[in-house]
């Protein structure tokens, strides 16, 4: 077959299309992604919508059943009275269809409902749906890393570039900020500035707080590797010529230079991601992290920290689940995306 | 080697280690705890080991003459125990305060158990004079320190010296001043302690009873603590060496006056070890020199769950505080297989948290708006108790309004109890429709476009609410996501501020906020008057409270009904017969209700699970935790607490 | 060699002044200091307005009104000479609370480091050479899996699970029994008992990443033509692999040694929470949350030395196994 010329480009995606792995796990972030940022309606109930009664209900399953449909079984509560807990089971004589597709004034439009207690992954100690919270937690973690990572990404490529392609002096004084940064121990940082921010914030600006906290740790790898790009392109015959024929550095670092390093940084990215993602629930977990009322992946995973989880109601480990799978998908797709990116590689 | 043997060569090590991790680790002190129950023998074993060796005097003299008996007017009481066994129990400060609240309480007088009055410790008997300006104490005779030196008159004497001192960091207390002078005190012998006060001083008495930390101060261990002192030893020319060897959770060589004394602490004070004091002087009813229980271990564990865990595993003797009622269905279900048995004390709290607003914000347009009562009515009712309680304490509190403790001395008689029920339920309903319509009458009718409604000056209605951090305190900050939802039902805009660390108190100390929550129990108002009365710069009256502990120097004066509150409480300092001061704080009881509420109750009435080990006897099956001016359970006498396995 | 190793250790000196400057700086970042805090407190219990007397001769005594540089320079001059201050929160002297946590921390940190070596390379080197084959896969796999989980999540797992299965409670470093007790063969047997969750919880991070790198080096290296020559001469596979391929292979895992310390010392002061573990890690988080300055700042002084002593033990390496790196600037 005549193949004829492939752009640079085409040639990376070629390679990455026979990494099933690598599309395999670029299809379940996308579809993550939709589902989390459509968790308005993919989640059967608001995120912080508490039921007194409903409280450390276990995971209902879905029934089908010719006659009723897809289904789930009521709910039986007896109060134990040495503990003062609610204790469930399924009710069989009470089934509640699920509908979908619905609105009602309460909840707004929903994928799915039902007209009883529909508890998919079961309740939380205030009786929210654990599903739903995840759902719009999902939508919180997904974001702040990708949030997170983009300001890296920015902050590293810039600085790495400037560092690489001026020498002397600059290189030095970014060199030496990133080798402090590296130097410096993680959670002190993390933990000052969780500390640094401000009353009175709501949860939406203090979300933005922890984003760019996340991302001034770490934008020193990134800068690093671009940096050492840089140097090897800006001895390379283009780049002189370009210089010679007068044009600015701005115009040599972003029109020559950077496309030189666009695959590595966007497989650095990659593989930063999951690394945000798990620095966000470190930071949920020693308080620093997003704030009330809103939830994330870390904050679902704090509360589910005690022993009573562990042995009374370990549903409420599931979180775990969906945080565990995006760190895997990140990885193998940045695996990909690096064995994709480097032609010449074995 | 390949790499095939090199793996199974490490899941084998790693099983071997497995394996090896679940042979039993655990290990209880396994000393036998049948312990013979001598009626006979008035002192332990150990200790008459060393008489008999001549290390220590015998008994009698290592006893004051007239012994204070220990008291055990309460149900869970068996009978007298027998010597031996060691205590473990965890502390979470490492200033020791838990552990002092249980054996830490040697003051001159006492609370009694019932705390309904008080009755004699280290002093046999007190006395005013007719105007109340003279208080004489007798002291017990014969009683010595844990090293054997007599402990007399001088050590009271010897504090109040350092208090008057201005190179020391002690100042006189508060409660000898009358006007601003500080009281006169005389030692006319070893025996006798005198204090002279510029006025009517009533409440002294009890001062001197309350809490483990004024007993700590004012009795200094003179004949140790003088080589520190500057004008008596040449070495030192200030008092930092002094103060440094006179705090006793860090010194176990300061000789000490409690049940057991401090024999070790290990590097770092994550570990200590105390040991019975030879020369403890209370006895039980059989003349037997107390404690029973030879030994305590206690260990600094910060992490709750694993505090869980070490009593799930069996580990602890006894424990009455720092474990989580949210716990309680594990520690219930534990209970066998730890091989204890819970007791159900309470907290006797009437708030747990209360809702503190700031009477005197710095935002002058919510200042208005908060004086004025309809505003804190509004907000009173506008808080879903149900809901806390159940939400924070699965139901196991009761819905109230803030006030202290129901068994607080103060409403004792069935008058009292009324005036308290009636205290109990002011505000403490959840209506939304009626706190709407106080806010409407206000004026605060406008709305902005989010449906908020606006202040006087045009600005949004926006409070902000300090909170603990769910990691911190999860109960109040589930508690503090309610009330917002529910203030924010009736148009005010809240912003929940939970940060981390300590600025929450920061925020309190200096009266930056607006709303904190804050738990609240108290028995005796008179000794601690903070929640009702503005007497501290704290909880809700950070600013008139200033200005009464400074004597008006800083803070702000009081206005409106404070300056009732205050006036009452200089009445009581001043008043002779105890039943006029408890009708002083009945009044002040009747101004919360009428013209409060001040603070803002959501539920009280904690119960607080206290472990027992099935081999721990003596433990009283009811008490209160809640205050901490009341030393329980110290005053219960924990020294006749006894360690015996059933036959 | 000396020479370069003489220039790490001084350009090392100057990265260390200015991470105590800004740690220092950070700390006191939060409103207020810790005596006021103090003071609350006191107010709680003595309810009176003596207790404000006590704290400010507190005050005083710390030097806490003073300007900040200037208690920089105090606590700067102190830590030189090896006097590390006082700790508010404890009331006694920093250096009583550090050394015997700085021993459990390094033994922890070494232990994790060991275990993620000790597993990561064999397992990188069986997942390469059954590449794409199911050990692979399942290998990697495992891996991901480690490496995403949160530690605090697997600790506290971990604990319950021993404890309802086998009825065995390992938190902490000791046994009840052992605690106070001198050291003792059946003390050393008890540490290793309670030492590996925490050793596995902190290393799995670590342990999985290495093992990826160590599959993609040694697939590098065994595409080169001197493999080729050595399987061509007959030499058996394992041997080839084994002896020659590794060996270079190798090399670029002594990078990340020191580049990893970072991970470990943060991993193992949230898996020491969980624990209750005596270690570094939940003493600083303390000590900052309570503005215990003098103590979180030596803590944050240790962390940063073990640091910079684990990335220069990695340069030193690094440069003895590849001469080029000595004459890098």
């Amino acid at each position: 077959m005549d193949e004829g010329y492939l752009s640079y480009r085409r040639l990376i995606w070629r390679r990455f299309c026979r990494h099933k792995g690598g599309i395999v796990a670029g299809g379940v972030l996308v579809s993550l992604y939709l589902v989390a940022l459509g968790a308005g309606i993919f989640a059967p109930y608001p995120h912080d919508r508490t039921d007194v009664r409903m409280r450390h209900v276990p995971p209902q399953s879905l029934r089908f059943s010719l006659t009723d449909g897809l289904h789930v079984y009521g709910l039986k509560s007896v109060r134990n009275p040495v503990t003062s807990e609610l204790e469930f089971t399924p009710d069989s004589d009470l089934r509640f269809p699920v509908r979908f597709f619905s609105a009602d004034a309460e909840n707004g439009f929903r994928l799915m409902t039902s007209e009883g207690p529909m508890f998919l992954l079961g309740t939380d100690r205030m009786g929210r749906d654990l599903l739903s919270r995840i759902l719009y937690g999902g939508l919180v973690s997904l974001t702040v890393g990708l949030i997170g990572v983009m300001l890296s990404l920015v902050l590293g490529t810039v600085l790495g570039a400037v560092s690489g392609y001026f020498g002397g002096w600059v290189d030095h004084a970014i060199q030496r900020i990133i080798e402090l940064l590296a130097a410096f121990p993680p959670i002190p940082l993390w933990m000052a500035l969780g500390a640094a921010v401000p009353p009175g914030w709501s949860s939406i600006q203090t979300y933005f707080g922890i984003t760019i906290i996340l991302s001034i740790i770490s934008w020193g790898g990134l800068a690093r590797e671009v940096r050492g790009k840089v140097l090897v392109l800006r001895e390379q015959d283009y780049t002189h010529a370009a210089r010679a024929a007068g044009a600015g550095h701005w115009h040599i670092i972003t029109r020559h230079l950077l496309p030189g390093c666009y695959s590595h940084i966007i497989v650095v990215a990659t593989l930063a991601i999951p690394g945000m993602i798990l620095g966000e629930t470190a930071l949920s977990f020693l308080g620093l992290g997003i704030r009330p009322p809103m939830t994330s992946w870390g904050v679902l995973l704090e509360e589910a920290q005690r022993v009573e989880v562990l042995l009374d109601n370990p549903w409420l480990l599931y979180p775990a689940i969906p945080v565990l799978f995006v760190v895997i998908a990140f990885n193998f797709l940045g695996d990909a995306l690096r064995d994709a990116a480097d032609p010449y590689g074995g | 080697m390949t790499d095939g043997q090199k793996t199974a060569g490490f899941i084998s090590g790693f099983l071997i280690v497995c394996v090896s991790a679940c042979g039993d680790v655990r290990i209880k002190d396994s000393t036998p705890r049948n312990f013979p129950t001598n009626l006979d023998a008035k002192e332990a074993p150990m200790l008459a080991a060393a008489v008999a060796t001549g290390d220590l005097p015998p008994l009698e003299e290592r006893l004051p003459d007239r012994p204070l008996v220990a008291r055990h007017d309460y149900a869970g009481y068996e009978r007298p125990g027998s010597y031996g066994g060691t205590w473990h129990a965890f502390h979470t400060g490492s200033d020791l305060g838990v552990w002092k609240m249980v054996g830490g309480y040697a003051p001159l007088i006492r609370w009694n158990w019932s705390c309904t009055g008080l009755e004699p410790g280290l002093a046999e008997s007190w006395s005013f004079n007719a105007d109340g300006t003279e208080l004489t104490l007798h002291l017990r005779r014969g009683v010595r320190w844990s090293d054997g030196h007599p402990y007399t008159s001088r050590s009271f004497a010897f504090w109040y010296e350092l208090c008057l001192d201005d190179r020391h960091q002690y100042v006189p207390p508060v409660w000898c001043l009358v006007d601003g002078k500080p009281m006169t005190v005389e030692t006319p012998d070893e025996y006798t302690i005198v204090m002279k006060f510029a006025g009517p001083n009533w409440l002294v008495p009890l001062w001197l009873a309350t809490g483990y930390w004024w007993s700590e101060e004012y009795n200094i261990p003179e004949h140790y603590m003088k080589r520190y002192h500057p004008d008596i030893n040449p070495a030192y020319t200030d008092f930092v060496e002094f103060q440094r060897h006179n705090v006793s959770h860090q010194n176990p060589e300061r000789p000490s006056l409690w049940p057991w004394r401090i024999a070790r602490i290990e590097k770092g004070g994550f570990r200590v070890f105390l040991e019975r004091n030879p020369y403890y002087f209370v006895v039980d009813d059989h003349g037997r020199q107390l404690p029973y229980i030879d030994r305590i271990e206690t260990t600094l564990i910060p992490e709750p769950q694993v505090r869980v865990l070490k009593v799930l595993a069996g580990e602890i003797d006894c424990q009455f505080r720092d474990l989580d009622l949210r716990d309680l269905g594990l520690l219930v279900k534990g209970q066998e297989r730890g091989d204890y048995r819970i007791k159900m004390w309470k907290s006797a709290a009437g708030a747990e948290p209360a809702v503190n607003v700031n009477w005197d914000d710095k935002d002058p347009v919510l200042r208005g708006l908060i004086r004025d009562q309809r505003f804190r009515k509004a907000l009173a009712l506008s808080v879903d108790r149900e809901r806390c309680n159940e939400i924070a304490y699965r139901g196991l509190l009761q819905p109230q309004a803030a006030t202290v403790s129901r068994e607080a001395w103060h409403f004792s008689d069935p008058e009292g109890q009324r005036l308290f029920a009636e205290w109990e339920k002011a505000d403490a309903g959840f209506d939304l429709s009626l706190a709407n319509r106080y806010l409407d009458e206000m004026g605060l009718v406008r709305r902005d476009a989010q449906g908020y409604r606006l202040r006087p000056d045009g600005k949004r209605l926006s409070m902000v609410l300090d909170a603990p951090a769910s990691a911190v305190a999860l109960a109040e900050n589930d508690v503090a996501l309610i009330i917002a939802d529910g203030w924010r039902k009736i148009g005010i805009d809240v912003v929940l501020y939970t940060p981390p660390g300590a600025e929450l108190k920061l925020r309190r100390d200096l009266g930056t906020f607006t709303v904190h929550l804050h738990s609240e129990a108290e028995m005796d108002l008179f000794t601690y008057p903070d929640w009702v009365f503005p007497t501290v710069a704290s909880y809700w009256h950070p600013r008139t409270g200033k200005w009464y502990q400074t004597g008006g120097k800083e803070g702000e004066a009081p206005s409106g009904p404070m300056i009732r509150l205050v006036a009452l409480y200089d009445a009581i300092k001043g008043e002779s017969s105890l039943e006029k001061r408890h009708a002083l704080v009945r009044e002040a009881a009747r101004i919360h209700i009428d013209e409060g509420p001040f603070h803002i109750g959501t539920v009280g009435r904690k119960p607080y699970p206290v472990i027992v080990g099935n081999d721990f006897h003596n433990v009283p099956d009811e008490g209160i935790l809640g205050p901490w001016a009341i030393v329980a359970p110290a005053i219960s006498f924990p020294e006749q607490y006894f360690m015996e396995s059933a036959p | 060699m000396i020479a370069y190793v003489i220039r790490r250790i001084l350009m090392a000196v100057p990265t260390l002044v200015a991470i105590s400057i800004i740690g220092f700086v950070i700390i006191q970042l939060p409103e207020g200091d810790f005596l006021d805090r103090k003071i609350q407190e006191l107010q709680e219990k003595y309810g009176d307005s003596s207790s404000m007397a006590r704290v400010e001769g507190l005050r005083e005594r710390y030097g806490l009104d003073r300007p900040l540089w200037q208690q920089y320079l105090t606590w700067v001059s102190g830590f030189v000479q090896g006097d590390f201050g006082e700790s508010f929160d404890f009331e006694r002297e920093v250096d009583e609370l550090i050394w015997d946590r700085l021993g459990y921390t390094i033994l922890l940190s070494l232990g994790s480091m060991l275990f993620t070596y000790v597993t990561a390379i064999p397992l990188g080197i069986y997942s390469a050479m059954h590449q794409y084959r199911w050990p692979d896969h399942l290998l990697t796999l495992i891996g991901f899996v480690g490496a995403s989980i949160p530690g605090f999540l697997l600790a506290l797992a971990l604990m319950v699970a021993m404890f309802e299965g086998f009825g065995v409670p390992l938190f902490g470093l000791f046994s009840t029994a052992y605690e106070g007790a001198p050291w003792s063969y059946g003390k050393v047997i008890d540490f290793l008992n309670h030492l590996w969750i925490p050793v596995i919880v902190v290393g799995l991070n670590g342990a999985a990443g290495l093992m990826r790198i160590m599959r993609g080096n040694l697939l590098d290296v065994l595409g080169q033509p001197f493999v080729q020559t050595a399987r061509a001469k007959g030499l058996k596979e394992s041997v080839v692999v084994v002896r020659h391929a590794v060996r270079i292979a190798i090399n670029p895992l002594i990078t990340i040694f020191g580049m990893s310390l970072p991970g470990i010392l943060s991993g193992s002061t949230i898996v020491s929470i969980v624990l209750g573990l005596p270690t570094i890690g939940p003493l600083l988080l303390r000590s900052l949350l309570n503005e215990d300055i003098f103590l979180a700042g030596t803590l944050l002084m240790m962390f940063s030395v073990l640091l910079v002593i684990g990335n220069l033990i990695a340069d030193i390496a690094l440069a003895w196994a590849d001469p080029r790196i000595r004459y890098e600037a």
